[in-house]
């Protein structure tokens, strides 16, 4: 991962046309804005894998062997 | 109403078992009516049904199953949706992702399906939590 230090107002930029700026820092949280083509989606990373998560659970089988998972989710617990 | 369910057939529910998901949940926002029926073979298994269909539906679980301190922080979206921040007032569930080899099996800590079961609201919403994850693996791969 390239790992680049900036300060509040600065900015980096991705390949020509797309622009990150560091819009405000404080309490352990950091603004961003992005400038970029419109045909670029930009999006939460947890909000796509969320999403891909859904399709996948949704897509899975009916459950099966529901005792074989309730005794391994009990042997968990007892262990933790 | 009849409805065709992903795992039990056609199923006859009550209109007012219907909970209303104004938002859908993420990857199917058009589905806003769903049912929460109990597994019949396993009560602590429930499944949350579109009442369009087969699909989507998704398998629920009580969080604190695996985490007994589990810790849900609300975003702000809680507020306009359920009128509240609070997750004691709240029912929270974890979606389940249950391949066919169970080992493999992973649940959602950080997006959980939020319902109020008194005015029949639900919502998937995206936690607060930095430490929680999409896709959490409970057994591990010594679990034989």
């Amino acid at each position: 991962m390239l790992v680049i230090t900036r300060k509040s107002s600065e900015s980096i930029l991705i390949g020509n046309d797309i622009r990150v700026t560091v819009l405000e820092i404080s309490e352990g949280k950091v603004k961003i804005g992005i400038e970029a083509p419109k045909h670029v989606n930009i999006v939460r990373t947890e909000v796509l894998e969320t999403i891909n998560a859904n399709i996948d659970a949704v897509l899975a089988e009916s459950p099966r062997d529901l005792n074989l998972l309730k005794s391994r989710i009990i042997k968990r617990k007892e262990k933790n | 109403m009849i409805i065709e369910t992903m795992d039990f057939g056609f199923v006859e529910i009550r209109e007012e078992d219907i909970i209303n998901f104004p938002l859908g949940v993420y990857a199917f926002r058009e589905h806003k009516k769903f049912v929460v029926l109990q597994n019949p073979d396993s009560a602590w298994m429930l499944h949350l049904q579109s009442i369009d269909g087969p699909k989507p539906r998704f398998i629920l679980l009580d969080p604190y199953m695996f985490v007994s301190d589990y810790s849900p922080i609300l975003p702000s979206e809680a507020d306009e949706i359920f009128g509240t921040r609070d997750p004691s007032k709240l029912s929270i569930f974890v979606i389940a992702f249950i391949p066919g080899n169970i080992r493999d099996m992973t649940v959602n800590f950080k997006s959980p399906i939020i319902i109020d079961f008194d005015r029949k609201i639900g919502a998937q919403l995206i936690l607060e939590n930095p430490g929680y994850e999409v896709r959490t693996r409970l057994f591990g791969s010594e679990d034989e």
